[in-house]
């Protein structure tokens, strides 16, 4: 137990000291690496800076994420139980989530201006194609692997539906909200950072950029990776406690 | 004129891409009886069970069971492949009664006689994939018999079971024997197929069944030890494995 707990903290710690490292050796690059005490007394002044920013991107991300995550599957739910439906669209699908969503930004700016329903956008199609894609693949294995115990017990559609293919889904589900969360958040940073940034805390990277903040680029970062992690931690939990037989 | 049969297969054909499992196979057993099927790997025994219980269709061929088709039935089964078929998201209780919940919306709770406290605890407050393999194979067991008036498909029921819980499930087969109900029991276990069945219909290897042994098993001994040191299991075994050898 301890010797796992001193494994953990050897990662962050190698992180901080390669930090400190490279903030006060000198070098050429000294300009654009604050010292890891700079960027931290720089939160104090997160309240009056970057919290209207980082609310403007969590609005963004949850709003559009939740959205995608909801389409993604009660399409995929329809999709995967029709699986001649799934076939029709199976090439366009694989197409599309071959293309990196950054790609899309211009035709979308063109499409819906630079306003919050374009990053929406961005954000909703990007997150549905990976629940949509799990959700219909989840179904798909779950109608095989507990297809013979429907079949002998002449389960109906919606009996089958309701006490197999959903919860025999649930895991594939899961495995794609938490990429697709993850993907969101990288959707609505990218969309600040370029033609669809208004507002956001990828909006205010790029404007700390062209002054040479560092400092508050990187508090920046570090605020954007903290929320991304407790995220994807909370859906680690959420994840285990609903989905408590994975992985039997 | 309806007939006494519980079982009944007429020219049944099964094959699988240019593998032929069953040729004009025919069958027929009377009402109420418990058959064991047997056979070497691959010989096509649980096709077979599967072409019972409507899992698979004859490419030809008629089956009946107690005069309805096999889509017309709900069958209890234990598949062989067990624990894939318990639904690891409900407690192994839930499991058991579930058949029984969506068609009868019913619970026949005098089932459970049939099990000790401590099994009754451990069904009540654990998911499948906490208990033993063989707790497993119990709780599907007791679940196939629960469920249904006409058919019962035991896949190897009792491949993970110790010796004491085997002698619970094969009480329980019994005790639940119905005039009405045939039960169809694969095992490569002779003894425990000539000591729960009527009759033991021997498969041979494949390619081809349309021919089968149909030895006569029902017997007057006071237990399993009996049976298994007597010249009429004896008898059994050697024409079993001259059937299967010739």
């Amino acid at each position: 137990m301890k010797r796992s707990k001193i494994l953990y903290a050897i990662g962050p710690i190698a992180i901080l000291a390669g930090w400190y490292f490279f903030a006060y050796y000198p070098t050429n690059f000294n300009i654009l690496i604050p010292k890891p005490v700079q960027v931290m007394l720089s939160f104090k002044n997160f309240p009056q800076i970057l919290m209207k920013s980082t609310i403007a991107t969590l609005y963004t991300w949850s709003t559009g994420t939740l959205l995608g995550i909801i389409l993604g599957i009660l399409i995929g739910f329809i999709c995967g139980y029709y699986q001649n439906l799934f076939k029709i669209i199976e090439i366009p699908l694989d197409f599309f989530r071959s293309i990196p969503s950054i790609t899309l930004l211009p035709i979308v700016a063109l499409f819906l201006g630079s306003g919050l329903t374009a990053k929406f956008f961005i954000v909703t199609f990007v997150t549905f194609l990976y629940v949509f894609i799990h959700t219909t693949y989840g179904i798909k294995y779950s109608r095989t692997s507990k297809q013979n115990l429907a079949l002998a017990w002449r389960l109906n559609p919606w009996q089958n539906f309701r006490e197999i293919i959903f919860y025999s889904s649930l895991p594939s589900i899961f495995a794609g909200i938490r990429t697709a969360i993850t993907l969101g958040l990288i959707a609505t940073i990218s969309s600040e950072m370029t033609i669809l940034g208004t507002a956001g805390l990828g909006k205010k990277i790029i404007d700390n950029m062209v002054i040479y903040n560092t400092t508050e680029m990187y508090e920046i970062i570090i605020i954007i990776g903290l929320i991304g992690y407790a995220t994807n931690k909370l859906i680690v939990i959420l994840e285990n406690n609903v989905i408590h037989w994975k992985g039997h | 004129m309806p007939n006494e049969f519980g079982l009944e297969i007429i020219n049944l054909s099964k094959s699988f891409d240019n593998h032929t499992v069953f040729d004009d196979f025919n069958l027929a057993i009377p009402k109420g009886e418990i058959i064991g099927i047997y056979g070497p790997n691959g010989c096509g025994k649980s096709t077979f069970l599967h072409l019972l219980a409507g899992i698979q269709e004859p490419d030809k061929g008629t089956i009946r069971i107690n005069n309805k088709k096999p889509k017309e039935i709900k069958p209890g089964i234990v598949f062989q492949n067990y624990s894939d078929h318990l639904l690891p998201w409900k407690k192994t209780m839930e499991n058991i009664f579930l058949q029984e919940k969506i068609q009868k919306n019913t619970r026949s709770e005098e089932m459970l006689d049939h099990l000790s406290d401590s099994q009754k605890n451990l069904f009540q407050n654990l998911y499948p994939y906490e208990l033993s393999g063989g707790q497993q194979q119990l709780s599907s067991i007791l679940r196939s018999l629960i469920n249904t008036d006409d058919l019962i498909l035991l896949d190897e029921p009792f491949s993970s079971l110790d010796q004491n819980i085997k002698n619970q499930a094969h009480d329980l087969i019994l005790k639940n024997r119905q005039n009405d109900r045939t039960i169809v029991l694969v095992t490569h276990d002779l003894l425990d197929s000539v000591y729960l069945s009527d009759r033991i219909i021997v498969l041979k290897g494949t390619p081809v069944h349309n021919k089968y042994l149909n030895l006569n098993t029902k017997y007057n001994f006071k237990d399993k030890i009996d049976l298994l040191h007597s010249s009429f299991f004896s008898d059994i075994y050697k024409q079993t494995m001259e059937y299967i050898a010739s």
